[in-house]
C-alpha cells in the first residue's frame, strides 16, 4: 500500500498501519497471533512426568480409546528439551522436587504445565513428611486436573482448557513468560506463601494424632 | 500355640530365646540380640528347621516410650512350608545396633537399608548400609520412628527449600560408584564436578552416609546422563575397590579401556517409573547397576498410623495402583484377622473375583510396557483395550477405574450390580483370544525370542536366596504359591494351576505371567459358578455400620454410627503378618496392634521392591538393551516398592 504523506505535516503520533487506514491498531498482531497460537495449541508435545496412579491413566489417554492423537499429542517428549507441555501425573515428594524443577529448567519456551490430579495440585491425601503439597511451589502451573486419578476425559478437559488459554495468548506481551525466583534461597515462592499453600485443610487437621 | 521351631529353639539356645508369643498360631520367638546372628543362621542351616526365604525385615516401635522397638524378621522355609517370626529386643537408652544377616540371605540388602532409613537401627557388618527412601543428606531424622512428627520436623517452605536450593546435587551422591577408583586420576573439571561432599550433615540417630564401608563420598552434577567417564588403568591404588566386580578386559598400556557411566532416570521411559539407575558400562556391557529408589516415597507406613483400619484401605489403592482391588483385598483380610471376624461366603467369592480380576488387569500393564520396551508397541495397545473394558466392570463394580477401594473391615463396599456376572463371563470368554493373538505376535518373533531367551537368568537357588516372590521366583523354578502353599479366601477349593518356568529369564517370566492370567480366567469362571446369594457383609456389630435407615431413625443406631465412624474400631493387642499372592508377588500385610483403632505399625512386605533389588544380580555382565529388558520382566510399580 502506499502511504501518502505531505513533507509539511507535523510528525504524527499514530503509527503506520493506523494512519495508512487500517482498521485496528492490532490488526496484525491479532492475525499473527492467531495463526502462533492456532499452531502452538495443537500441537502440544507432552513431557510426560508420569510418577504414581495418574500416570496409569494418561497411558490410559494415550492409548487407543482416548486416543490422545486426536489433539496434536501422540507424540509423548520424554526429552524436556523437545516438550511443549509438562504434564505431572502423580504425587511428587520432595526427593523427586528437584528432577521436576530441572525437567522444567530445562524445556524451552514457550512450555506449559498441567498439574494432573489431587497429589500434583495439592498434595492429596498425603499430607507427611515427605510430599511436596502442590507442585505450584516448584514449577509454575497452568491448568490444575482435579481427581484422585482424574479420568481420561478429566485430562482431556485440561489440555482443552490449556488448549483455550494458549490461543488467548499473544506474542508480544513481554511479562508472559517471565519467570523468576522470588529470593535467593532458590524457592520460586516466597516462604510464607509456600506455607500458606500447604496448609493443612479440611478433615487433615483432625488426623495428625496416631492414637 | 507354640511353633515347634520356638520349642527347639529354646531348647538349644537356652537363655537367648524369650517367650513365644504366638498371635493366631503364628510361631513368635523373641531372641537376644547378641546371639540372633548365630540362631538365625542356625535356623536356616539345620536339617530340621530349613529357614531358607527371608520373606521380611522390618521393626516396630510402640506408642509406648518405655517398650523397646523391635527388629522383626520373617522368615519362611519352603520345603517345610512354615513361617517364622524372630524378634530382638532393642531397648531405646542403647545403642540401635543389631548384626547384620545380608551374609545369610542377601535379600536382607534392601529390607536392612530401610530399616535403618525409617528407624536408625545400624545394622553391623552390612555391606552398603546407607539411606534408601530418602536421599543421604536428609536431616530430618528417621520418620517412621514414633517422635518423628507426621508432617516433618521442618516447616514446608524450608521442606521446599531444602529440597531445591542449596546442594542441589546432594541427591545424586554416588558414591558406591567405580568413579571413586578413577578419580584421582581424572582431568581436573572433571574432578571439580565430582567434589567430595564435606561430612554429612544429617541429624538424628547418625550420619546419613556410610561412612564406614571406606566409600569415597563423590557427587555428578545433576544433569548428567550420558556422561563419559574416564577410567585411569594407570592410577589403580589401594583404594581401587570396584576393581574386584570390574570387567575382565585387559588394561595394557596401549588397551585403555574407558568406562562410562550413564544415569538412567528417575525420568525415563523405559524405567517403568521414577526408578533411577546408575549404570557403569564397558563398551555396551553392563558392569555394575546400582538402583537409586525412593523417588516416589509417599509415607504410607506413616500416614497408617495415624488412621483408622477402614482409612487405610484408600491408601492401600496407591501403593501398588496396577492393581489396587487385591491390595485392597491384602489390607482387609489382614485387619480381619487381626481382630477375629469371619467375612460371609458371598464375600469370600466376590474377593476372589476382585483379587484375579486385578491380577489380569495388572499382568496387561505389565506385558504392554515391556513389549514397548522390547520394541512391540502393538501389544501395548491390544492389551490397553482389554484392560479398559476390565476397567468399565471395575467401574460398574465400584464407581471408579483406578483407585477402587473395594473393601472395607469385614466385608465390601458394594454389592455386584445387576447383570454384572453375565458381562464378567462374557468378558472372560472374549478376552483369553487377545492373549492367544499376543502369543502368536510375539512367539513366533526372532526378535522377542532373541531379546528373552536366556536374558537375566536367575536360578532357583538365587531367586529363593534374593527373597524373589510371584511370578519371578515361579519363573526360576520354584512352585511357591501363596494361594496354594498358604491358602486364604478358600483358594485351596479352586481347581487352577501354578505356572513354573525352568530357566529363570525374561522368556519364562513372560510365558509364566500369561498363563497366570489364562488360570485366573478359569479361577474367575469357578467363581461366578459358584457366587451364592447371601449377606455381604459379617454380621459383626464391631466392625459394620447400621444400615442407614436405622441410622437415621434409631437413637442407638445413630450413635454406634457416629463413634464406629469417628472413633474407628480397635483392634485386640497383637500382631498378624498376612501373605497373599499379589500380581507381583507376595504382599505382606503386617499390622501390630496396641488396643487402639489406629495401627502401631502398618508394614507393607513390597514384592516388587524386593524383586528389583535382585536387578544388579541379573543384569550385571549382559548389554545394556538386556538391562532394559530385564528392567522391564521384573514389573515393578514404584508405589509399591518406594511407598
Amino acid at each position: 500500500m502506499e502511504l501518502k504523506r505531505d513533507a509539511s505535516s507535523p510528525p504524527s503520533t499514530a503509527s503506520t498501519l493506523e494512519r495508512a487506514g487500517f482498521v485496528s491498531p492490532n490488526w496484525v498482531t491479532t492475525r499473527l497471533d492467531d495463526l502462533v497460537n492456532w499452531s502452538r495449541a495443537n500441537s502440544l508435545w507432552p513431557m510426560a512426568f508420569g510418577t504414581a496412579c495418574c500416570a496409569i491413566e494418561f497411558m490410559a489417554t494415550a492409548a487407543s480409546r482416548f486416543d490422545l492423537a486426536r489433539f496434536g499429542m501422540e507424540r509423548v517428549a520424554y526429552s524436556p528439551r523437545q516438550a511443549d507441555v509438562l504434564i505431572c501425573a502423580g504425587r511428587l515428594p520432595f526427593k523427586l522436587a528437584p528432577v521436576i524443577r530441572r525437567v522444567w529448567d530445562q524445556m524451552p519456551q514457550p512450555k506449559w504445565c498441567i498439574s494432573m490430579g489431587a497429589c500434583a495440585s495439592s498434595g492429596g491425601i498425603f499430607d507427611n513428611y515427605a510430599m511436596v503439597q502442590g507442585i505450584d511451589t516448584i514449577v509454575p502451573v497452568d491448568v490444575y486436573v482435579p481427581g484422585c486419578p482424574p479420568r481420561p476425559e478429566g485430562l482431556l478437559y485440561g489440555i482443552l482448557l490449556l488448549q483455550k488459554k494458549i490461543k488467548g495468548e499473544s506474542v508480544f506481551d513481554p511479562g508472559l513468560r517471565v519467570e523468576q525466583l522470588a529470593n535467593d534461597q532458590g524457592l520460586f515462592l516466597e516462604p510464607a506463601a509456600v506455607d500458606e499453600l500447604s496448609e493443612p485443610f479440611g478433615n487433615s487437621v483432625h488426623q495428625t494424632r496416631s492414637a | 500355640m507354640t511353633n515347634p521351631s520356638a520349642a527347639r529353639l529354646r531348647e538349644r539356645f537356652a537363655g537367648s530365646v524369650g517367650a513365644a508369643a504366638g498371635a493366631d498360631g503364628e510361631g513368635v520367638v523373641h531372641v537376644d540380640a547378641a546371639r540372633a546372628h548365630e540362631l538365625l543362621a542356625w535356623l536356616r542351616d539345620d536339617p530340621g528347621e530349613r529357614y531358607d526365604y527371608l520373606t521380611d525385615v522390618t521393626a516396630v516401635e510402640y506408642r509406648d516410650r518405655e517398650r523397646p522397638l523391635e527388629v522383626v524378621y520373617q522368615l519362611r522355609s519352603l520345603p517345610r512350608n512354615a513361617d517364622l517370626r524372630v524378634k530382638i529386643d532393642l531397648p531405646k537408652d542403647a545403642e540401635l545396633a543389631v548384626d547384620s544377616v545380608v551374609d545369610l540371605w542377601p535379600g536382607a540388602n534392601w529390607l536392612e537399608r530401610e530399616v535403618w532409613d525409617m528407624f536408625g537401627v545400624r545394622f553391623r557388618g552390612h555391606p552398603d548400609l546407607r539411606r534408601l527412601l530418602m536421599w543421604e543428606t536428609y536431616s530430618e531424622g528417621h520418620p517412621l520412628r514414633k517422635d518423628f512428627p507426621l508432617r516433618g520436623r521442618f516447616s514446608r517452605a524450608e521442606q521446599v527449600r531444602r529440597a531445591l536450593g542449596g546442594d542441589l546435587t546432594a541427591h545424586y551422591s554416588l558414591e558406591e560408584l567405580s568413579i571413586a577408583e578413577a578419580y584421582d586420576a581424572l582431568p581436573e573439571d572433571l574432578r571439580r564436578q565430582l567434589a567430595p561432599r564435606p561430612g554429612s550433615p544429617a541429624a538424628g540417630a547418625g550420619p546419613g552416609a556410610g561412612g564406614e564401608g571406606g566409600h569415597r563420598v563423590v557427587e555428578l552434577a545433576l544433569a548428567a546422563p550420558g556422561r563419559g567417564m574416564p577410567g585411569a588403568p594407570e592410577a589403580e591404588g589401594p583404594g581401587s575397590a570396584a576393581t574386584a566386580a570390574g570387567p575382565a578386559t585387559p588394561a595394557g598400556p596401549d588397551m585403555k579401556t574407558d568406562h562410562m557411566l550413564i544415569n538412567i532416570g528417575p525420568q525415563h521411559p523405559a524405567t517403568h517409573g521414577v526408578l533411577r539407575l546408575v549404570v557403569e558400562l564397558d563398551g555396551e556391557v553392563v558392569v555394575r547397576v546400582i538402583p537409586h529408589i525412593g523417588y516416589l516415597h509417599s509415607g504410607f507406613e506413616k500416614l497408617g498410623e495415624y488412621r483408622h483400619y477402614n482409612q487405610i484401605i484408600p491408601l492401600t489403592d496407591r501403593t501398588d495402583y496396577l492393581s489396587a482391588p487385591a491390595n485392597n483385598v491384602a489390607f482387609a483380610l489382614a485387619a480381619e484377622r487381626l481382630m477375629g471376624i469371619e467375612i460371609t461366603e458371598r464375600c469370600k467369592v466376590l474377593r476372589v473375583i476382585a483379587c484375579e480380576l486385578s491380577r489380569i488387569i495388572s499382568h496387561l500393564v505389565w506385558a504392554g510396557t515391556t513389549a514397548i520396551d522390547i520394541g512391540a508397541f502393538t501389544v501395548f495397545l491390544w492389551m490397553f483395550q482389554e484392560r479398559e473394558r476390565a476397567y468399565n466392570l471395575i467401574e460398574e463394580w465400584t464407581g471408579a477405574r483406578l483407585t477402587t477401594s473395594l473393601t472395607r473391615v469385614g466385608g465390601m463396599m458394594a454389592d455386584l450390580p445387576d447383570g454384572w456376572t453375565d458381562r464378567l463371563r462374557e468378558w472372560c470368554r472374549r478376552f483369553p483370544k487377545t492373549l492367544d493373538e499376543v502369543d502368536r505376535m510375539l512367539l513366533r518373533n526372532g526378535i522377542w525370542l532373541g531379546r528373552t531367551q536366556d536374558v537375566g537368568v536367575m536360578t532357583t537357588a538365587e531367586a529363593i536366596a534374593h527373597s524373589l516372590s510371584g511370578p519371578m521366583l515361579r519363573a526360576s523354578g520354584v512352585a511357591f504359591d501363596v494361594r496354594k502353599d498358604l491358602p486364604y479366601l478358600d483358594y485351596d477349593t479352586y481347581d487352577f494351576e501354578v505356572p513354573v518356568g525352568e530357566h529363570g529369564d525374561v522368556y519364562d517370566r513372560y510365558l509364566v505371567r500369561m498363563e497366570e492370567m489364562r488360570q485366573s480366567v478359569r479361577i474367575l469362571l469357578q467363581a461366578l459358578d459358584r457366587l451364592p446369594d447371601g449377606p455381604l457383609n459379617s454380621a459383626d456389630p464391631r466392625v459394620i455400620l447400621p444400615p442407614k435407615r436405622r441410622a437415621m431413625s434409631d437413637m442407638e443406631s445413630m450413635i454406634h454410627h457416629f463413634k464406629q465412624v469417628m472413633e474407628g474400631v480397635p483392634a485386640p493387642a497383637g500382631e498378624v503378618y498376612f501373605p497373599v499372592e499379589n500380581p507381583k508377588g507376595e504382599l505382606g500385610t503386617y499390622l501390630v496392634s496396641d488396643g487402639t483403632a489406629k495401627p502401631v505399625r502398618w508394614r507393607i512386605r513390597p514384592p516388587s521392591f524386593l524383586n528389583i533389588a535382585a536387578l544388579p544380580k541379573m543384569a550385571e555382565g549382559h548389554l545394556l538393551s538386556d538391562l532394559i529388558a530385564i528392567n522391564a520382566s521384573v514389573d515393578i510399580v514404584m508405589g509399591e516398592i518406594d511407598r
